[in-house]
């Protein structure tokens, strides 16, 4: 990027190349979507027959309270956490490779919030009573338990989800400008009316750098401390196994750590499949996979830190729990998960194969289900075995509760690729500005 | 009378900036159009801080104070003991104080960027060649247009 | 900065003389074990783990702005061997843990030692691998920030569950391995403001920028610290689990603890995050400093309030075991010039990838 016209021809590439992949899609596109949007009726379908017969339809019951519906929960905010990582704490550390991938990251975010926001309601049962979660003045003069970690989360995760959502529009802002430049018609009406008359003036830029800052530092704080919220909603317990305080930041870790993994299997094909080879690098692959190393180590020190003190401790019961995980009915998940999640990223140590795509794309599945297997093994094996051996019980998933999780990952999927056809999928604004420099 | 000064380059955009502001022409009367933000740029026109902080200051400050505020004042409008904590548990307030800090500041950091620079301005929108957004621009406004 | 005085072979002078003075203070002085050396050794090994373990993360992840100072913080990594050495006086101190008198497999008084040793051991060959290919400019030294990180890790999180957490067995907490490193890492940051401090006094120092970005770090990592505080502090109090809360309760509703934890979490957090907030103050050499050292005096108390309601502690003992032991760091990093060569702080090439 030395010669000026070399700056030039590559600020016209970056716009021309990144808004092509906005153009008509191909039959492959509405394959995969259709594929997508079918799943998620299907969920919606199930939704509505478990809303009709009643929550007996699926497996959760005494004393397995909380199952695969809590499990899809904290997986999908899990999801959503890496993305504002990659896009607020990464510009607060002025770290150049984000602006690759930022805006795919954040739009992940997004998209995984209203996933995760959609299971609490799923479990809920009598959906239509979804509005007391919420303080309102009422005749009753009743209020909510403030001091319910149920509660919590609530706040934390509308927090999260509009400032998000706000902070994902506002770095849309100058590149709708410049779609809407390219566009006729409709399209361009609505670019338009998005970038709410941008132009990029010096006013305009010195009040926006601002707030974007204040952004990614208000992003931050949330990336810490939603995650935390959403374990807490476990560790407030005295379940033996859930009661443990090292849970907020192993959470976290483990939230950074299978989002990064989504990342790595959303953008790799949309890479090849978009041709933004020359914008996306092997470069900036690498040094997702060193973050995805990097969580992957901190949720094994987790796990051993765990499990040791657990022995440690002497507690008839902290012990009874962490030898269930590994010998009882959901062993072969709690070593699925060790697998996935400690060992194979361990090859990521390999240079080699940190820039490999396609490696990196088929570990990054096996974290994706290793992370959710470790939230179904933390959830339900402290509630099927807790101090009362007369209460034990198993939890066994039904039908219905697999076809609304395979649900969650098609309306997901469905919204992301949306999303690529309607915004550009990599900060323009930001790649102009990289270069520059 | 707008004299208007059009760039392909960063670098010879600050260099007209540069002999502009030299040259003694008043800078609230220079204004400039740039694909992304140039520091040096703000260095030579205006280096004063944005007033954005002020928004979000405040906001942060409301959301937290209302938090604790609206917490506090519902659970002694009905106080009643749940888990064994006291009526008004601090700790567990400060989880909701603390997010609502976070969501209200960055709301009104929002508004105050939206009041600051008078978006959205419906004028603009459906002007613009497709190389605008390429183009570093500086515009003179000259006196009597004032 | 190089004063010949302090030569390599003054500094193990030094090192040998004040290892042998506490050593000898501790065995035949003051027989009845109390836990002085404990808090004087936790507080020294987090300084000298926590200086090194910034450089090490400076490393890996490219951080520019740390460049000028990395001389420094990588000059106390000797004393990571001095620190491993007196970490086995703890054996004479032995009987201020209660599971001494009933040892099971973990917390026997040998493999406690043994494995404490070893760690840091291993620890300090790390560290001197690191400090080594740094200055040759080797390509394999983010491999070794990496083992150095790994057994910080480690290391530190054996200080808190073995050294500090085992003095109120059975009582657990898992989250105090991860608070330990963060500690660790806070105090890493202010002995840089410090060092900063003194290496701005001369005007031609362009090191503006780089006090900038550490009086960021230490606002972030005191956010973080208060963060895994709350986190411990509120699982704990919400689960109100007769096994745990008791030693929340002495440490915070218990004067005089309560009046500590109280001073700690100012000078920890609130007054640093209150006063950090101004972009002015960041570039402050001097303000930063104080701030620095406030920060450090915090961390410091709190090691006291761990230890206190179990065990005894002599201040002028403390007092003066701190002072010799910090004398030591200082000296280390006022004659870094002979420990750790030049090249160390020449930015390396092809580093533009960020």
């Amino acid at each position: 990027m030395s010669s000026a016209e070399e700056k030039v021809e590559y600020h016209r590439l970056v716009e021309e190349e990144v808004l092509a992949g906005m153009r008509k899609p191909r039959k492959a596109y509405w394959a995969a979507l259709s594929g997508c949007v079918g799943l998620a009726a299907l969920g919606a379908v199930l939704w509505g027959y478990q809303i009709k017969k009643g929550m007996g339809v699926e497996g959760i019951n005494n004393p397995v309270g909380w199952g695969s519906y809590i499990t899809n929960f904290v997986f999908w905010v899990g999801i959503a956490h890496s993305g504002t990582l990659i896009s607020a704490v990464l510009f607060l550390f002025r770290a150049k490779f984000r602006s690759a991938f930022n805006r795919s990251a954040e739009a992940m975010t997004v998209f995984a919030v209203m996933t995760a926001g959609l299971f609490p309601l799923i479990h809920l049962g009598r959906v239509w009573h979804a509005y007391w979660l919420f303080p309102y003045p009422n005749q009753r003069l009743l209020w909510v338990n403030f001091r319910s970690p149920l509660m919590w989360d609530v706040f934390a995760v509308s927090t999260y989800f509009t400032i998000s959502a706000v902070f994902f529009y506002v770095g849309m802002i100058p590149d709708l400008a410049i779609a809407k430049r390219f566009e006729t018609g409709l399209r361009k009406r609505l670019y338009s009316a998005l970038s709410l008359g941008w132009v990029g003036s010096f006013r305009q830029w010195k009040h926006y750098t601002r707030l974007y800052l204040f952004l990614a530092a208000f992003a931050t704080p949330l990336v810490v401390s939603v995650h935390s919220i959403v374990s807490w909603d476990f560790a407030m317990s005295i379940l033996p196994g859930w009661h443990t305080t090292i849970f907020a930041p192993y959470f976290v870790a483990g939230a950074i750590f299978s989002g990064t993994a989504m990342v790595i299997t959303l953008v790799v094909p949309m890479r090849k499949l978009l041709h933004l080879e020359r914008f996306i690098t092997v470069d900036h692959f690498e040094s997702i996979a060193k973050i995805l190393l990097f969580t992957s180590l901190l949720v094994t020190y987790s796990y051993v830190v765990e499990s040791g003190l657990a022995a440690y401790s002497g507690s008839v019961y902290e012990k009874g729990t962490f030898l269930y995980r590994m010998t009882g009915d959901y062993k072969y998940l709690y070593w699925g998960m060790l697998f996935c999640n400690s060992i194979v990223p361990l090859t990521l140590l390999v240079k080699r194969l940190r820039r490999n795509l396609v490696f990196l794309f088929g570990l990054s599945i096996f974290v994706n289900i290793g992370m959710w297997l470790e939230r179904f093994v933390i959830i339900v094996t402290s509630m099927a075995r807790d101090f009362d051996p007369y209460a034990w019980g198993v939890y066994k998933p039904r039908l219905i509760e697999a076809g609304i999780a395979l649900a969650s990952f098609g309306f997901f999927f469905a919204a992301f690729l949306l999303f690529t056809k309607a915004f550009p999928v990599v900060a323009v604004t930001e790649l102009k500005e990289v270069a520059d420099e | 009378m707008t004299e208007r000064y059009s760039f392909d380059t960063k670098d010879a955009f600050l260099e007209k900036l540069d002999e502009l502001v030299r040259s003694g022409v008043p800078r609230g009367s220079i204004n400039t159009f740039t694909p992304y933000p140039v520091h040096e740029a703000e260095e030579l026109l205006d280096r004063s801080e944005s007033p954005v902080r002020f928004f979000t200051g405040a906001g942060a400050v409301a959301g937290c104070v209302a938090g604790f505020a609206f917490t506090i004042y519902t659970v002694l409008s009905w106080p009643l003991v749940t888990g064994g904590k006291e009526i008004v548990s601090v700790n567990a307030f400060i989880v909701i104080a603390y997010e609502l800090m976070i969501l209200v500041g960055g709301l009104s950091a929002f508004a105050g960027f939206l009041f600051l620079t008078r978006l959205p301005v419906f004028r603009n929108i459906l002007s613009d060649s497709v190389e605008f957004s390429r183009k570093f621009e500086i515009t003179v406004e000259s006196e009597e247009r004032r | 900065m190089s004063k010949p005085r302090l030569g390599k072979r003054n500094l193990i002078l030094a090192v040998v003389i004040i290892g042998v003075v506490v050593a000898s203070v501790e065995l035949f002085l003051r027989r009845t074990p109390d836990a002085t050396f404990l808090v004087a050794l936790t507080f020294m090994t987090a300084v000298v783990e926590g200086c090194v373990a910034l450089a090490a993360t400076g490393e890996l992840s490219k951080g520019v702005w740390l460049i000028p100072i990395k001389r420094e913080l990588y000059s106390v990594y000797p004393l990571l061997l001095v620190v491993a050495f007196l970490s086995l006086l703890l054996g004479a101190k032995i009987e201020i843990y209660d599971w001494s008198h009933e040892p099971n497999r973990w917390l026997n008084a040998r493999f406690f030692l043994a494995r404490n040793f070893v760690v840091l051991l291993l620890a300090f060959f790390a560290a001197r691998k690191l400090v080594r290919a740094v200055s040759r400019g080797s390509p394999n030294k983010n491999r070794y920030a990496g083992f150095y990180i790994a057994l910080f890790i480690v290391s530190q999180s054996l200080v808190a569950f073995d050294w500090i957490m085992s003095l109120e067995y059975p009582w657990v907490s898992t989250l105090l391995g991860g608070y330990f490193f963060i500690e660790s890492f806070l105090t890493g940051l202010c002995a840089a403001a410090v060092i900063l401090f003194f290496r701005m006094r001369d005007p031609s120092h362009g090191l503006t920028g780089t006090l900038r970005d550490t009086a960021k770090m230490m606002f972030a990592f005191s956010v973080v610290w208060v963060g895994f505080f709350f986190a411990q502090f509120l699982v704990i109090w919400y689960g109100n689990i007769p096994e745990e809360v008791g030693y929340v309760l002495t440490r915070v509703n218990e004067p005089p603890y309560s009046w500590l934890s109280r001073g700690v979490i100012l000078s920890v957090w609130a007054v640093p995050f209150v006063l950090l907030l101004s972009g002015a103050v960041k570039t402050m050499p001097r303000v930063v400093a104080a701030i620095a050292v406030l920060m450090a005096a915090g961390l410091f108390v709190e090691k006291l309030v761990f230890v206190l309601p179990v065990a005894s502690v002599s201040p002028p003992a403390l007092a003066v075991e701190i002072a010799l032991l910090l004398a030591l760091v200082a000296a280390h990093m006022a004659g870094s010039h002979s420990i750790v060569a030049q090249e160390v702080t020449t930015p390396v090439e092809n580093d533009t990838r960020g």
